[in-house]
């Protein structure tokens, strides 16, 4: 239907259940890597992922910054979200504590999203699914 | 952090005034060996303009002009 927004809806999921979606990150040679991410509204940081990952996958590096868990080393990711037409250069940041913590609640887990990504579409939650929309055209 | 890193970001936090008053907000700068190498309104055409200059690599430097980078932040998880 023209006009409807377009989303993707996860269940909860982990122990304890938590928020997240599915994010395509492609690297520079078209390399696809669909991985999922826990969701949290109160991380400054757009998306945290491993070392690993993101040496695979950065198209640059970028500014670093300190954290409470410790160094996060700044890179410049391609997010892509099928359901939504979403396909950004992101700054994004590696930290391999941060996903060790988020991999407790589920080891399938990649790393951690926060509202920096989400405000770059529309988010929200109930007692049962968390989703993403594309932006409301007004 | 690499040597390579911490020149490039030395001299991004040492140029942030001097970015400012040369490149519109948003605008996109690449440094390598803490030096500006490339410039663009957007990250693909930073990324055609790094190619033309044969430093269309991974580990090039890259920010936004006017973007507050923070030096600190606090994640809980």
């Amino acid at each position: 239907m023209p006009g409807t927004p377009s989303e993707q809806r996860t269940i909860y999921k982990g122990v304890p259940a938590r928020a997240w979606l599915r994010l395509q990150l492609i690297s520079a040679n078209d390399r696809i890597h669909e991985l999922e991410f826990v969701v949290d509204t109160g991380n400054p940081c757009a998306i945290i992922i491993d070392t690993a990952t993101m040496q695979a996958l950065q198209w640059r590096e970028s500014s670093s910054t300190n954290s409470n868990f410790g160094s996060l080393e700044g890179g410049w990711l391609r997010v892509v979200i099928p359901e939504l037409g979403f396909d950004e250069k992101t700054l994004g940041y590696a930290n391999d504590a941060v996903v060790n913590v988020v991999k407790r609640s589920r080891p399938e887990f990649a790393g951690l999203v926060g509202l920096p990504m989400l405000r770059m579409v529309e988010f929200g939650g109930n007692g049962g699914s968390f989703w993403v929309r594309s932006p409301t055209v007004h | 952090m690499s040597s390579e890193r911490e020149k490039n970001q030395a001299a991004f936090q040492s140029s942030k005034e001097e970015l400012i008053n040369r490149f519109p907000p948003g605008h996109f700068v690449a440094f390598e060996g803490g030096k500006i190498v490339a410039d663009a309104a957007s990250f693909d055409q930073l990324t055609e303009a790094l190619a033309v200059v044969g430093k269309d690599r991974p580990d090039v430097f890259v920010v936004q002009v006017g973007v507050e980078y923070p030096d600190e932040v606090f994640i809980l998880i």
